[in-house]
C-alpha cells in the first residue's frame, strides 16, 4: 500500500492533515525489538557510562605514572604564587602550555626548544594542569629567560608597549607583589633550562649595567680611536663575520618603506615613533632601549654597522627588553629594517625614506685595528664571505649552549674583565688581549667562573641576589628607579 | 482539543499499547501547571543576552585590546570564563531544564512535574548560582580549570540543584500514568544522571582544597588531582563531556520532542533511536581525550578518543536519518513554522559540527587545527549553530504553548532567525579562516603573534557578525515581553491563521 496523499494537501501549503501519514515501510512493534524501562534507562545507562569512566577515567589516572624529567626543578614559593595568579587571571586561555612535536618541527627553536615530555608533569606543583587549548600568543611553556623581568613588566603595563601587534588585555591592575610572582613564574618556566636561560638574563643584566658606571673615557665610541664599552660588550656577543657584512639588500625605495612597516609593527613600543629611543616602554626599561637619530653614530659608531644591527635584530640583547626576532621575522625584512634605521638621522622617520637619506657606515680606521687585534684567531673577514675558526665565540643567542658545564660565556668573561680593570680590551691604552686570552682566563679562574654551570655565582654587583631569591629587593636592585606600581 | 489528543495518540502510539491510559485520562493542556518551566524559559532567555554580551565584548576585545584596559573584570581573560560558563550553565542548561519541565509531564501523562514547588525553588537557586558565579570569576575566584572555573561552594550549589532537578525527573517517571516512556524521556532521564557524575569527577570535588579558588594570596590548588598530567586528563575528559552527556543529549532530546509534535508525524523509527542511545551512551564518554592528542599523554588512550570520536558517527547518523525521515513530506513546515525552523536549522548544524569534530579529533587534522580559531569557530557551531538554534526553536514553540496564545510578532520572530543566522554563518567563516591561516603559518615556522595582524580583519568581521547575534537575543526577548504584556491573539487575529500550526497547538 503506498502512501495517500490528501489532494488539500498540494493546493494549500499550510494544511495539516487530519492524520499522521504513515509510511508502509514501518517496522514491527518495538515491543518486539526492546522495552525501554526507566529501569533499562538508567541502569543501563550507568552501566555503559561507568564501563567508559573506568577505561578513560580510572586505569589512566591510576596507571600512568611516568618518571619525573630531569629538566624538572620545584617551584618556589613566589613561583607557585605566580602559577595560581596565571590560572586565576586565565592566562592559558591564550597561552597553551605544553610544546607540540611539529612546534619544534616548524623550527621555532628559540621559544619552543624541547618537545613536552610525560615526566614534565608529574610534579604536585604542575597541578592544576595549564594545557590550555588555544594559542592567541605564544605557549609559555618555555617562557623562562626569555625576557628580561623589566620587559615583562612594561608587558603587564600595557602590551603594546613592548610589541605593538599584540592583542593581550593589559594587567595593569597586578599590585607589586603579584607582578613579581608573576615574573617569578614565567622566568621559571619551565624547570632547569628555564633557570639557565633566566640565570643568563640576570647576569648579562648586571653585567651591562656596570659596563654602564665605566668612566666617560670608556663609554666614549667612535670620538677617542676605539670603541666605548657598551659598544665592545656589544661587539663580544655578535660574530665577528656578521659585525663587517654590508646590507645585501640594493638601496630602494621599496626596501625602505617595508623597512618601516616593519619598524613600526614592531619597534616603535621601545624605540619609539622617532626611532629616537623613546617608545612608551621606555619608562619601564633599564638598559634603556637604543636611539638611532644621531647621524655620526649610525655612521661610525663601532657596533652600528648594518651587520650588527641585523645580528642584534636576530638574536636579541640577552639582559635588555632587547628580543630574539630571528623566529618572527624573516631575513630580508630584518635586513630592510636595519637599511631603514640608517635614514632615521635625515629624517626617514618623520617623512617618507628615501634611498639619499640612507647613511652608509664607514666605521673609523682603528675600529678595524681594534678587531684585528681583538679577534686575531679569525682568518678571513669579507662582505659576505666569511669563514670562523673553532675559536671564535659562539652567539649569544644560543643561550643553553653558552652555560653547558665548563664552558665560559666570552661576552661575560670580556664584560667582567672590562669592568674589573676599567680598561678596554686592546685599546691603545692597554695590553693586547684576545677573546680567546681572556676566555680561558676566565675558565681557569677555578671557583670564580661567572655563569658556570654547577659553581657558586660570583656576586658581581653589590645587591646582586641568587634569582632563587628574587623578590622586592632583588627588583628595586636591578632597578634604580621605581619602575611599577600599582597605581597608575 | 479532540484533533490533538488524536496526533497525539499516534505519536506516542508508536511505543504504547492504543490502551495506553494518556487516552483515557482526557488530558488538556489546561491542566498543565508549567510555572517552573516558564521561570527556567524566561531566565534562559535573559542569560543569553547577557553571554552574548560577554561574548561581545570578547570580541571587541580581540580588535580594540585597550578598550577595557585597568578595569580587572572586563579583562578578556575573567570574561571568557563567564562567557563560556554562561553559555553552557546558564543559558542552554536553564532552557534545557526549561524543557524538561514542559515536555516531561506532556509525554508522562502527568499534570506536572513531581513537585513543582521543588521545581520553582531550583530554578531561582539556579539563577542566584550563576549571579554568584559571574561576581566570583570577575574578580578572580576560579578554580583555574577550563570548564571548570567555578569555585568549590558554587559547585556543590550547581551539585544540590542538579540532584534536586534529577530526583524531580525520576520521581515523575515513577509517576507517570503512560506506561511506554518515549525516547525524549529517555535522554531527559539519563543525561542528568551522566552529567551529575561527570560535573563531580570532573572538578574533583573531593578535593576543596583552597575553598574559594586560587586567586593570588588566598591559598592553593583547588579541585584538582595530584598531577598536572592526570589532572588534565580528567579536566578534558569532563569538559567534552558537558557537550556529550548533556549538551547533545538534550539536543536529541529536544528534537525528538518538536520535530514530531510540529510536524504531527509519528517518529520514523524506534530502531534508530536505540541505536542512537546506546550508541552515544558508549561512546560518547571516552572522546574527551582528543583535547590533548599533541600532549604526553598515554598513546592508548589518545587512540580510544579518536576511535570513539569517529565512532560516534554512527549514532549521530542514525538520530539524523530518524529526523529526515520523520520530516519526509513535512518540509512545507520548516518554511512556515518558526519554531520547527530554528529546531532544524539546529539540527543541519549539529549533524555538521558532529562530522567536523568527528575528523577535528584525528591526528592529521587536529596537528593543523589545534590551538587555532578554527577550535573555536567548531566550539561556536555547536553552541551557538546546534543548541542556540534549537534553544530559540524550544522557547518559541513552549512560550505560545503555555501562556495559549501567540507570539507578540512573527515579524520579529523572523528577524530574530536571519539576524542569529547571518550573523552566526559570519562568525563562523571568520574565524575558520582565521583558523587555517594560523594552522597554515605555524606549520610553517611562523610564530603566533605574526599571525595576529592577518587575523585582525577576520576579528572585525566575527565582531560584526557576533552584534547581529547580540541583537536576536535581544530581539527574542523584546518579542517575549510583548508576548506576555499584549493580548497578541487579539492582536495578530488573522496574521496567525496565515500559518496554522498543528491542530491543538498554539501558533508561534
Amino acid at each position: 500500500m503506498s502512501v495517500e496523499r490528501d489532494p488539500k494537501q498540494d493546493k494549500d501549503i499550510n494544511y495539516i492533515p487530519a492524520e499522521p501519514r504513515h509510511p508502509d515501510s514501518w517496522g514491527p512493534h518495538p515491543r518486539k525489538k526492546m522495552m525501554m524501562t526507566p529501569l533499562v534507562i538508567a541502569v543501563g545507562g550507568l552501566i555503559a557510562y561507568f564501563t567508559v569512566v573506568f577505561m578513560v577515567v580510572v586505569l589512566p589516572t591510576t596507571t600512568f605514572d611516568p618518571p619525573p624529567s630531569p629538566n624538572n626543578a620545584p617551584l618556589t614559593e613566589q613561583e607557585e604564587q605566580g602559577r595560581r595568579l596565571f590560572l586565576a587571571n586565565g592566562c592559558f586561555y591564550c597561552h597553551s602550555g605544553f610544546v607540540r612535536p611539529q612546534d619544534v618541527a616548524a623550527g621555532l627553536y628559540y621559544l619552543y626548544p624541547r618537545i613536552a615530555e610525560p615526566g614534565d608533569y608529574v610534579a604536585p606543583d604542575q597541578s592544576p594542569n595549564t594545557f590550555g587549548s588555544e594559542r592567541t600568543g605564544p605557549d609559555l611553556s618555555n617562557s623562562g629567560g626569555f625576557h628580561p623581568d623589566d620587559w615583562h613588566i612594561a608587558h603587564y603595563k600595557n602590551p603594546r608597549s613592548v610589541t605593538p601587534i599584540s592583542v593581550m588585555p593589559s594587567f595593569e591592575f597586578f599590585t607589586t607583589q603579584e607582578a613579581s610572582a608573576m615574573i617569578a613564574f614565567t622566568q621559571a618556566r619551565t624547570g632547569k633550562l628555564a633557570q639557565i636561560r633566566s640565570l643568563h638574563q640576570l647576569n648579562m643584566k648586571q653585567l651591562l649595567l656596570a659596563e654602564k658606571a665605566l668612566s666617560p673615557t670608556l663609554q666614549a665610541d667612535y670620538k677617542v680611536g676605539y670603541p666605548g664599552a657598551d659598544a665592545v660588550s656589544n661587539l663580544i656577543m655578535m660574530d665577528r663575520g656578521n659585525w663587517f657584512q654590508a646590507n645585501p639588500l640594493p638601496v630602494t625605495q621599496e626596501n625602505l618603506l617595508r623597512g618601516r612597516a616593519v619598524f613600526q609593527q614592531r619597534c616603535i613600543g621601545c624605540h619609539g615613533v622617532a626611532g629616537d629611543g623613546a617608545g612608551p616602554a621606555l619608562n619601564f626599561l633599564n638598559p634603556p632601549p637604543a636611539g638611532f637619530v644621531i647621524s655620526d653614530t649610525a655612521r661610525f659608531g663601532s657596533d652600528k654597522s648594518p651587520g650588527a644591527y641585523y645580528w642584534r635584530i636576530l638574536r636579541g640583547i640577552p639582559g635588555t627588553a632587547m628580543e630574539n626576532f630571528g623566529t618572527r621575522l624573516n631575513s630580508d625584512d630584518i635586513w630592510r629594517v636595519v637599511m631603514y634605521l640608517k635614514t632615521i638621522p635625515n629624517g626617514g622617520a618623520t617623512s617618507v625614506p628615501t634611498p639619499e637619506m640612507v647613511i652608509e657606515w664607514q666605521g673609523y680606521p682603528e675600529l678595524f685595528q681594534w678587531a684585528d687585534c681583538f679577534y686575531p684567531e679569525n682568518v678571513a673577514f669579507e662582505n659576505s664571505s666569511v669563514t670562523y675558526d673553532d675559536n671564535s665565540p659562539p652567539g649569544v643567542g644560543d643561550v643553553a649552549a653558552m652555560v653547558t658545564p665548563g664552558e665560559v660565556n666570552p661576552a661575560y668573561a670580556t664584560i667582567l674583565y672590562m669592568v674589573e680593570r676599567k680598561e678596554i680590551p686592546c685599546s691603545p691604552t692597554t695590553p693586547n688581549i684576545s677573546v680567546t686570552e681572556i676566555v680561558t682566563a676566565a675558565v681557569n679562574r677555578p671557583t670564580e667562573g661567572y655563569a658556570r654551570m654547577g659553581t657558586p655565582q660570583l656576586q658581581f654587583m653589590p645587591g646582586a641576589v641568587n634569582p632563587k631569591d628574587w623578590g622586592q629587593e632583588w627588583m628595586d636592585a636591578v632597578w634604580p628607579k621605581p619602575l611599577y606600581s600599582s597605581t597608575p | 482539543m479532540a484533533a490533538g489528543n488524536q496526533t497525539w495518540n499516534r505519536l506516542i502510539g508508536r511505543f504504547g499499547s492504543p490502551e495506553d491510559r494518556v487516552t483515557r485520562s482526557g488530558l488538556s493542556q489546561s491542566e498543565y501547571t508549567d510555572r517552573a518551566t516558564m521561570i527556567w524559559l524566561y531566565s534562559a532567555v535573559f542569560w543569553l543576552t547577557v553571554v552574548d554580551l560577554f561574548g561581545l565584548i570578547l570580541a571587541l576585545e580581540f580588535i580594540s585590546p585597550n578598550l577595557f584596559a585597568g578595569i580587572p573584570w572586563l579583562t578578556f581573560s575573567r570574561i571568557r570564563p563567564l562567557h563560556v560558563n554562561g553559555v553552557i550553565f546558564a543559558w542552554l542548561s536553564m532552557m534545557y531544564w526549561g524543557f524538561a519541565f514542559y515536555a516531561l509531564p506532556r509525554l508522562l501523562g502527568t499534570k506536572g512535574m513531581w513537585s513543582e514547588k521543588l521545581g520553582v525553588w531550583t530554578a531561582w537557586g539556579w539563577n542566584l548560582f550563576f549571579v554568584l558565579g559571574i561576581l566570583t570569576i570577575a574578580n578572580g575566584f576560579t578554580q583555574g580549570r577550563e570548564y571548570a572555573e567555578f569555585i568549590w561552594p558554587l559547585d556543590v550549589l550547581l551539585v544540590i540543584l542538579w540532584v534536586s532537578n534529577v530526583v524531580n525527573v525520576i520521581m515523575t517517571i515513577l509517576h507517570r500514568r503512560v506506561k511506554p516512556v518515549y525516547v525524549t524521556t529517555w535522554w531527559v532521564l539519563a543525561s542528568p544522571l551522566w552529567l551529575g557524575i561527570t560535573y563531580i569527577i570532573g572538578n574533583v570535588m573531593w578535593n576543596p582544597g583552597a575553598y574559594f579558588g586560587i586567586y593570588g594570596v588566598l591559598g592553593g590548588a583547588t579541585g584538582n588531582l595530584p598531577s598536572g598530567m592526570a589532572d588534565g586528563m580528567v579536566n578534558w575528559w569532563y569538559a567534552h563531556n558537558l557537550f556529550g552527556l548533556w549538551l547533545t543529549p538534550m539536543l536529541l532530546a529536544g528534537l525528538y520532542y518538536l520535530v514530531p509534535r510540529i510536524t504531527a508525524t509519528p517518529l520514523y523509527s524506534h530502531t534508530l533511536s536505540l541505536i542512537s542511545f546506546w550508541g552515544m551512551a558508549f561512546l560518547y564518554t571516552g572522546v574527551g581525550h582528543h583535547h590533548l592528542l599533541q600532549t604526553p599523554s598515554p598513546g592508548w588512550l589518545k587512540s580510544i578518543a579518536i576511535l570513539s570520536s569517529i565512532a560516534l558517527l554512527i549514532p549521530v547518523f542514525a538520530f539524523m536519518v530518524n529526523i529526515l525521515m520523520t520530516m519526509r513530506g513535512n518540509w512545507d513546515k520548516f518554511f512556515t513554522n518558526l519554531p520547527l525552523r530554528f529546531g532544524l536549522t539546529g539540527f543541519i548544524f549539529y549533524i555538521l559540527v558532529n562530522v567536523q569534530g568527528s575528523f577535528e579529533a584525528t591526528q592529521a587534522f587536529n596537528q593543523m587545527t589545534h590551538f587555532t580559531n578554527f577550535v573555536v569557530a567548531h566550539a561556536h557551531l555547536a553552541l551557538l549553530g546546534a543548541f542556540t538554534f534549537l534553544g530559540m526553536g524550544i522557547i518559541d514553540y513552549i512560550v505560545p504553548q503555555v501562556l495559549k496564545k501567540p507570539l507578540y510578532s512573527r515579524k520579529a520572530g523572523e528577524w530574530q532567525y536571519w539576524l542569529i543566522l547571518i550573523g552566526f554563518s559570519g562568525f563562523f567563516w571568520a574565524l575558520t579562516i582565521a583558523g587555517i591561516l594560523q594552522g597554515q603559518a605555524w606549520q610553517r615556522g611562523i610564530p603566533e603573534e605574526n599571525v595576529l595582524p592577518q587575523l585582525q580583519i577576520w576579528f572585525i568581521l566575527r565582531a560584526i557578525s557576533g552584534t547581529l547575534i547580540v541583537a536576536s537575543g535581544f530581539v527574542q526577548m523584546f518579542n517575549l515581553v510583548m508576548t506576555v504584556f499584549t493580548d497578541t491573539k487579539r492582536a495578530r487575529g488573522r496574521d496567525t491563521a496565515d500559518w496554522a500550526p498543528p491542530q491543538g497547538e498554539v501558533a508561534a
